[in-house]
């Protein structure tokens, strides 16, 4: 399952997530500020580990590629869709 | 736990404590409304619960030394990285002459040449260098009293000393360690032995910026 590790304060998790919302991927969201203790600890080395530092948004494919920040081009390069046109209105 | 922010701070009276310090750096708010106004409530947000303006799109955690990079404004820790982005990591600042602020949000590349903004002219004072360091290299950025700029390249050879504390006389920097002098037009010295490099910069709307290419070095 995909997973969107972000910050209830940060814009740019709102826009990755409402960007995997209009391309209908599923995924799971995960607050990082929200979490407490040994959980919050095992996440934030979990994302050092994976990108090196704490910038948010981190996604992550179930194959564990990862995009950090909001990528339209990497996110779809590492979830494997294409975004989704605009309707034509006539 | 100590906040130097009122318990009901505002967006407007947070604005009017950083702005001035974002400003001289050469950068400015960035005119995307809606990313604005979502940047500011995340701020105000961390600042009544974590006690200072945290970035809303940065993790605090028990490491002072990665925390003081994270409170807002974040860019002197790390200028040349956002030079390099055009923007801080939120993006509320944006290097003054960006063109299409809309156009940065989202986006994280560090581009390998750019121009990096040294500091708005009226806050350089005359005859007195500005010091930084970008791509590894020492600079030195002087506005001589007719308003003319000099940027020069380099540590002082003598001791490899920064010029932080120098001064100008007589249109020479002035090392203030051991009064080296160099020419602010040819970067001579005064001694025997290499000088300092002249280095182009430009001004465009009141910022000063010179190119930076990461390649080089």
């Amino acid at each position: 399952m995909t997973k969107v590790f972000g910050l209830s304060t940060c814009s740019y998790c709102k826009a990755t997530k409402r960007y995997l919302d209009k391309n209908n991927i599923e995924y799971e969201s995960v607050f990082v500020n929200k979490l407490e203790g040994e959980e919050r600890e095992q996440v934030v080395d979990y994302i050092k580990k994976l990108t090196g530092g704490t910038m948010f948004p981190v996604t992550v494919s179930k194959d564990e590629e990862y995009v950090v920040g909001f990528d339209k081009k990497g996110l779809q390069d590492i979830l494997h869709f294409e975004e989704k046109p605009r309707p034509k209105l006539f | 736990m100590f906040s130097r922010w009122s318990e009901d701070i505002t967006k407007e009276e947070f604005l009017s404590m950083v702005l001035p310090l974002v400003e001289r750096e050469g950068f400015r708010l960035t005119r995307d409304v809606e990313t604005r106004d979502e940047i500011l409530d995340g701020l105000i947000e961390n600042i009544k619960e974590e006690g200072d303006s945290f970035c809303p799109c940065r993790l605090k955690t028990d490491d002072f030394d990665e925390n003081r990079k994270l409170v807002c404004p974040c860019i002197n820790f790390s200028k040349e990285y956002y030079a390099s982005l055009q923007k801080c990591w939120c993006g509320l600042f944006v290097v003054d002459q960006v063109e299409d602020d809309e156009d940065l949000f989202g986006v994280v590349e560090e581009a390998e040449v750019f121009d990096y903004p040294i500091v708005r002219l009226k806050n350089l004072a005359p005859n007195t260098p500005l010091t930084f360091e970008v791509n590894h290299d020492h600079y030195s950025l002087v506005k001589d009293e007719n308003d003319e700029l000099f940027l020069l390249k380099g540590l002082c050879p003598h001791m490899a000393a920064e010029f932080s504390g120098g001064f100008v006389e007589e249109g020479r920097l002035v090392c203030p360690h051991h009064a080296w002098s160099f020419s602010l037009q040819d970067g001579s010295g005064d001694h025997p032995g290499p000088g300092l490099t002249p280095r182009p910069c430009y001004v465009k709307d009141g910022v000063v910026y010179m190119e930076v290419d990461k390649r080089k070095n």
